[in-house]
């Protein structure tokens, strides 16, 4: 049994635990001298992978572009930095609706797979109320509170609007939108809408290849690049591949003892951390998982879900929000003239914002791996008349198909160079759950969708057909439309923060109800859609928290806990 | 009449020594009651798709690889379209993180995983096995790779059709797609299907937005590229990458100052 010590331990190291590991490591390097901060993560440290000082290595020959980024669908690396969390009972039960969660995972967490956009959300998302006619949102986030922060997390990640043109070579190429964002701007055209380019989380950044899930290069800005790095600087100890299994109050320094499993070097070990502040950011579907697996530790007023404590109203594991991530994918008519390279470049350049006022929701083009046409995140091959077979995980094919052969090889052909996938980001309703499956597994259920949900989603999806059929090809639906299922890469909630005790996990500073030190700080706490790529807020929110206990405005500052 | 003799999948695995096999890919629930489906069961297996030419695989994998994603060929044998085989799927089926990489991708659902053999039993091992057990059904004592292309076909719908075997052959058709549309170790796939060539397929490098001479290869070098040339070269229509110089058309009466501030974030 390993035994370790540290005053403040983060599980985590997303754009929640990376912040907070930023800002508490410097707070304790400058004014708590002897006091450690210890970040424990899942997966493995890539950091050598992202650094773009690091050399490139001498057998790795210059690419056309004269640099050494390559493409980033390596099975080997693209293995440890991915992960999907779903419905299992769901998924085998033919015709119920599912859940599919996916997360990155390693030192970075969701920055090793998002695709950089940087969005503010907007006003309307921390506006949202729930059933009773409560506010979402704790007083004290709304978009004016969030701005200088957003600022801020801006500036740590060189976000950087995209452009269409370089203005007579006064913008460099790397910041121009891509081939697909001309093209998806062109049916916005004829739809009478418009596409506007992007922020995003890069610099330097055109050549990299697969930009989608996981890279290598120096382009997209990966969290173990700037806030991690920065935390590294200040002193904070990591501890990779070692997974965190149970929280539970006690332990050496009188304030929680984390049990787990240690894996690096191939080796499983077991592990004890004891600590006096605990913050919880393995993101909304990890976090909520931690605390579901630890809850019969925590009982009575220090009961981890207080909800069901005080009125029997379960809030720990609800309130999941799919973001109203829904994509598409078809193919554009021939006539454009236009190869849309769906697959190469910058995984998302531009959007169309004219429909959120009336709607709530975004549309986007997106990167698109051919290698889409064979999942069922996005099942492309299906056709409107039976969406889903075996459902979310295949390509479904039709009655008398089959997802093999020949016959299907020619008609991944139909797609060829004409393909392009979109997706909407809208308000829902949070209706998502996570719970516990076999052996403690993360579970994630979408068991019914919001009646307002229901029609934004149907609005985004008759948009984007109109698109696809200005541009004279044609929308392959998804398996949402029958079967329910949801596919999303933007999970939020699972441990809402709330004003009361019994509408939320976590109180406005992601602090537990009842468990004094013991905090939640990632998308889990998000209450709400943002209708927008939730990166940015996760920091902001995050940062709001750091400065919060900094300073001990609002809520007891670090150094007096830690006194 | 169907002269085959008919030996229950489960009685074949086990003729074959992997009884092991059987129970760890026996799905809770997938066969009602607990007992063996009769073949009677099955459905009937539809071969409507009739060989462009068949050739000898080396090997039971390659066999149904070729099945899965067929290579396409001439009256002379020769290749004209490349399949899994030319993608090298059996290098992906060789990868130490197939599993996960496939199950984080959601090419393979967590009850595959679940249902695969315990322990360390090799993928391409348990694979070429149940390709062998379905052969049986088809002519006992033959391997997979020796039958006829069409009994091969049939072997495989109905493996894949069988709670038991579907778990690995499901893996196999992973490995399959990962070759063929991941482009992991080539880009024969894609072009195959129509999508345009890696810009440097020796280095798996893909780029978008840098432009090239119609017809070229390679694209630009930027450095020393006189921007007039570029100019006119678009204009010429010479110029590939129509993203060059060009803006969307300003869509009139779509007015985005309510929605939008200066900096590109919804209000």
């Amino acid at each position: 049994m390993n035994v370790v010590h540290s005053d403040v331990v983060i599980v985590g190291s997303g754009f929640g635990g990376a912040v907070l590991a930023a800002r508490l490591g410097e707070h304790v390097r400058d004014a708590l001298p002897g006091r450690t901060v210890l970040v424990v993560e899942k997966g493995g440290d890539h950091t050598g992978a992202f650094d773009p000082s690091a050399p490139a290595p001498d057998h790795e020959p210059l690419n056309a572009q004269g640099n050494h980024f390559r493409q980033s669908l390596a099975p080997a690396y693209l293995a440890r930095v991915a992960e999907v969390a779903t419905d299992t009972a769901g998924a085998l039960a033919d015709g119920a609706p599912t859940l599919n969660v996916l997360a990155g995972v390693g030192l970075g967490g969701g920055s090793n797979v998002y695709a950089g956009v940087s969005l503010r959300a907007p006003t309307v998302a921390f506006a949202q109320t729930d059933p009773a006619g409560r506010r979402r949102w704790p007083a004290r986030y709304s978009r004016a509170a969030l701005d200088p922060l957003y600022a801020r997390v801006e500036a740590e990640l060189r976000v950087t609007r995209l452009a269409w043109t370089d203005a007579g070579g006064a913008i460099p190429r790397w910041q121009l939108a891509t081939k697909r964002d001309l093209v998806f701007a062109e049916g916005c055209r004829r739809i009478g809408a418009t596409a506007v380019p992007l922020k995003l989380a890069a610099y330097d950044d055109a050549n990299e290849g697969w930009w989608s899930q996981g890279q290598r290069f120096r382009g997209r800005q990966n969290l173990t690049m700037n806030y991690l790095a920065r935390a590294k600087a200040a002193g904070v100890r990591f501890q990779a591949d070692s997974e965190v299994d149970r929280v539970a109050p006690g332990g050496d320094l009188g304030g929680y003892v984390l049990t787990g499993t240690d894996r690096r070097g191939g080796v499983e070990r077991p592990f004890e951390i004891h600590a006096r502040v605990v913050v919880v950011a393995g993101g909304a579907v990890g976090s909520t998982a931690l605390l579901l697996r630890s809850e019969d530790d925590f009982t009575g007023a220090r009961a981890l879900d207080q909800g069901r404590e005080r009125v029997g109203a379960r809030v720990l594991g609800r309130h999941l929000s799919g973001n109203g991530d829904y994509g598409v994918t078809g193919v554009v008519g021939d006539d454009l003239g236009l190869d849309v390279e769906t697959y190469k470049s910058k995984p998302i350049g531009s959007m169309c914002p004219s429909f959120f006022r009336e709607h709530g929701f975004l549309v986007l083009p997106f990167y698109a791996e051919p290698l889409y046409l064979a999942l069922g995140r996005i099942s492309t091959l299906q056709r409107p008349e039976r969406p889903t077979a075996l459902g979310r995980w295949s390509t479904g094919p039709a009655v008398g198909e089959r997802d093999w052969g020949l016959a299907y090889k020619r008609r991944l052909a139909r797609f060829g160079g004409r393909m392009l996938s979109m997706g909407c980001l809208a308000l829902d309703a949070s209706e998502g759950e996570i719970r516990l499956g076999a052996n403690d597994r993360a579970e994630v259920r979408w068991p019914v969708t919001d009646p307002a949900t229901e029609a934004r989603w149907s609005a985004a999806a008759d948009v984007m057909r109109r698109i696809y059929e200005a541009l004279g090809g044609e929308m392959f639906l998804d398996g949402y439309r029958k079967d329910g299922t949801v596919n999303t890469s933007h999970p939020l909630g699972g441990c809402r923060m709330a004003e009361r005790p019994e509408d939320g996990v976590v109180d406005p500073f992601g602090e537990s109800f009842g468990n004094k030190n013991l905090f939640v700080v990632d998308g889990a706490i998000i209450p709400s859609s943002l209708a927008a790529n939730p990166s940015l807020t996760v920091a902001a929110v995050a940062e709001s928290i750091a400065d919060a206990l900094v300073a001990g405005q609002g809520t007891e500052a670090l150094a007096s806990r830690l006194a | 009449m169907d002269s085959r003799v008919r030996l229950s999948r489960r009685s074949v695995l086990k003729l074959f020594g992997l009884a092991p096999l059987v129970a760890a890919c026996d799905l809770g629930g997938a066969s009602p009651g607990g007992g063996e489906r009769p073949d009677d069961d099955a459905p009937d297996v539809i071969v409507h798709e009739p060989p462009p030419v068949d050739v000898d695989h080396p090997d039971n994998l390659q066999a149904a690889m070729d099945l899965i994603l067929p290579a396409e060929r001439d009256a002379t044998g020769a290749l004209v379209s490349p399949g899994a085989v030319e993608a090298r799927a059996m290098d992906v089926l060789r990868l130490a993180d197939l599993l996960p990489l496939t199950t984080s991708l959601g090419l393979l659902p967590p009850r595959v995983v679940d249902a695969l053999p315990p322990g360390d039993t090799s993928l391409a091992l348990a694979i070429d096995a149940t390709l062998n057990a379905l052969a049986a059904e088809e002519r006992p004592f033959t391997e997979f790779r020796e039958l006829p292309r069409d009994l091969r076909e049939r072997a495989l719908v109905r493996g894949f059709d069988d709670d038991a075997t579907e778990p690995l052959l499901t893996v196999l058709r992973a490995a399959c797609m990962l070759a063929f549309l991941g482009a992991v170790t080539n880009d024969v796939g894609l072009v195959a299907i129509g999508f345009p060539p890696f810009e440097d397929p020796a280095h798996g490098v893909v780029v978008s937005g840098y432009p090239r001479l119609v017809g070229a290869a390679a694209p630009l070098d930027l450095a020393t590229t006189d921007r007039a040339d570029l100019v006119a070269w678009a204009a010429a229509g010479q110029l590939d990458d129509y993203t060059f110089d060009r803006a969307p058309d300003p869509t009139p009466g779509d007015d985005l100052a309510a929605v939008l501030d200066a900096h590109g974030d919804l209000l």
